[in-house]
């Protein structure tokens, strides 16, 4: 299982690397929408800076979705899908492959967007621990709920349309706790531990691997 | 085990479903004059006391119908059991929890205003109530696009258990993010609540008897719909065809066949869901 | 203060039965195509 899952992450992120994809559109969207909630919110810069966490997230769930359909997108093109069943892999660790794949495209553009957060809206990163343990725990919650759900709607062949709808109510926890602990993290919202918000995230990341765990299976022997 | 689950309520179903409507109909009737005229006051909420016996129903309805959709669908994935009876009573069920739960968020907001003064509030259930209503609406339009029954049965039924699963940890997060600023606002309703005086208990068990009779009468007709769309698909063509032929051949457009059709369907017999009921 | 206990029945009361008459019209259309007989095309199903 898990040298499956190796050998697909290593083939997705070596055609990302090739492709580019994530660094030329993917992360530059992701800045694009930075800008343009500075835009939003008149840049007052207190706003900004008490709202920060929550752009931040609410950047990378859109950006989320993007790779998310990206990496399915590969797999649907020349029916690259077929073959992948065909291989005789564990469908358990196509899952965590494609979903680990996913996890590291992410965490690289949160660097960026980390930077961005900092550069744009003046946001000082304090509590560094804090903030990449987030990052960390959050990322692996939505690549897992993001692969479900990516194999579900891109199948149907209207994911550019489906995904969203379903991926975003799925993974509000995520953005809401994520958000939490980043402000517990910038001192920026109201206060609380940025302990009890990362638990969350943990459960909900347990919850979602092990849920793509089981059902990757069924959905994948059958178109 | 489904199939014969499925041959037992054919049996016994078109007599039994008839009487959960005509009981779903009068119960219904019997909370809304006794809801609206016959209970008291609430000496705190006023005459707003009597949305209580439509607000929690539908709620609990809600509730009700998207659990039988995950019940439904862990019986659809586990290979013992797997039969199209669940995925077709899973999604008729999810149909019916989303009406509810729509209705839900509309009669909690049209209680919320003068209760709280917002027609909104960023409240525990009220936050989660809203993003289940998103998740089941991924759910069928997730249906809608799926074009093979057995992909769309598996698919749906793994993302209705994605779905409910998401319920919990929604509500605790939600829960812990609002109570960090402010107390829960809802005023809880219950039925061991010795302030509630005994007619509005009786009235509100009524309620909640009514629209659950109400849920399954739908979902029994919403499960032979469900049963004809199948055969729809699976004869679909043919019969399009066959109506073409027909049509060139009697020369009387769409028209005759519906005619011919309608006379030897609905019958005096039959029980079609009353539209103009109420 | 009274007209939102009205509008919350009504609108619980519209929608159920708007619902109730559209499961019902698209049964009776289903019926219709696949070739009527109401019920027994229902339980033809699980014979």
């Amino acid at each position: 299982m898990w040298h499956d899952a190796a050998l697909v992450a290593g083939k997705d992120l070596r055609i990302e690397l090739r492709s580019r994809v994530g660094a030329q559109q993917v992360a530059p969207f992701a800045l694009v929408v930075l800008v343009l909630f500075a835009f939003a919110f008149d840049a007052d810069h207190a706003l900004l800076l008490k709202a920060a966490p929550g752009l931040f997230w609410v950047a990378v769930l859109f950006a989320a979705v993007l790779s998310i359909q990206r990496s399915f997108a590969v797999e649907s093109a020349d029916g690259g899908r077929d073959r992948l069943r065909l291989s005789g892999m564990d469908p358990a660790g196509i899952f965590l492959g494609k979903a680990g794949a996913v996890a590291v495209q992410l965490l690289v553009l949160q660097l960026v967007l980390a930077a961005g957060v900092a550069i744009l809206y003046s946001s000082r990163l304090g509590d560094a621990a804090v903030l990449v343990a987030t990052c960390l725990v959050a990322t692996v919650g939505l690549a897992a709920a993001g692969t479900i759900y990516g194999v579900v709607a891109t199948a149907v062949g209207a994911s550019e349309t489906l995904l969203p709808l379903l991926l975003m109510p799925v993974v509000a926890p995520v953005l809401l706790c994520a958000t939490k602990a980043w402000q517990a993290a910038l001192g920026t919202g109201a206060t609380g531990d940025a302990l009890g918000w990362l638990r969350f995230l943990g459960v909900f990341a347990v919850v979602y691997v092990a849920a793509g765990v089981l059902a990757f299976g069924p959905l994948v022997e059958e178109g | 085990m489904a199939r014969g689950v499925a041959t037992r309520l054919s049996r016994v179903e078109p007599v039994a479903v008839r009487a959960v409507g005509a009981l779903a109909l009068a119960s219904l009737a019997a909370t809304v004059v006794l809801g609206l005229w016959f209970t008291p006051e609430d000496q705190v909420m006023g005459n707003l006391v009597r949305l209580l016996y439509v607000h929690p129903p539908v709620a609990w309805v809600a509730y009700l119908a998207f659990g039988v959709t995950a019940a439904c669908s862990i019986a659809y994935l586990w290979p013992r059991t797997r039969s199209p009876f669940w995925d077709r009573l899973g999604a008729a069920s999810a149909e019916i929890g989303v009406v509810f739960c729509a209705l839900t968020l509309a009669t909690g907001s049209i209680w919320g205003r003068p209760t709280w003064g917002v027609w909104w509030t960023w409240d525990a259930r009220l936050t989660t109530t809203a993003l289940l209503l998103a998740l089941f609406a991924g759910y069928l339009a997730i249906r809608r696009v799926t074009v093979d029954p057995a992909a769309r049965a598996k698919r749906s039924a793994v993302v209705a258990l994605v779905a409910f699963a998401d319920v919990p940890i929604v509500h605790m997060s939600v829960l812990w993010w609002r109570t960090l600023h402010q107390p829960p606002t809802v005023f809880r309703p219950g039925f061991g609540d010795p302030t509630l005086a005994t007619p509005m208990a009786w009235t509100l068990l009524l309620a909640f008897c009514a629209f659950t009779l109400a849920y399954v009468w739908l979902l029994a007709h919403r499960y032979r719909v469900a049963v004809l769309e199948a055969r729809m698909e699976g004869e679909g063509l043919e019969l399009a065809l066959a109506e073409r032929r027909a049509e060139a051949g009697y020369g009387e457009g769409p028209g005759g066949i519906e005619g011919g059709a309608g006379s030897g369907g609905d019958g005096p017999g039959q029980a079609p869901v009353p539209v103009g009921a109420r | 203060m009274n007209g939102y206990v009205e509008a919350g029945y009504a609108v619980t009361l519209a929608t159920l039965a708007l619902y109730a008459g559209w499961v019902g019209r698209r049964r009776r259309a289903l019926n219709r195509a696949v070739g009527g007989g109401g019920a027994d095309r229902y339980t033809a199903e699980h014979r």
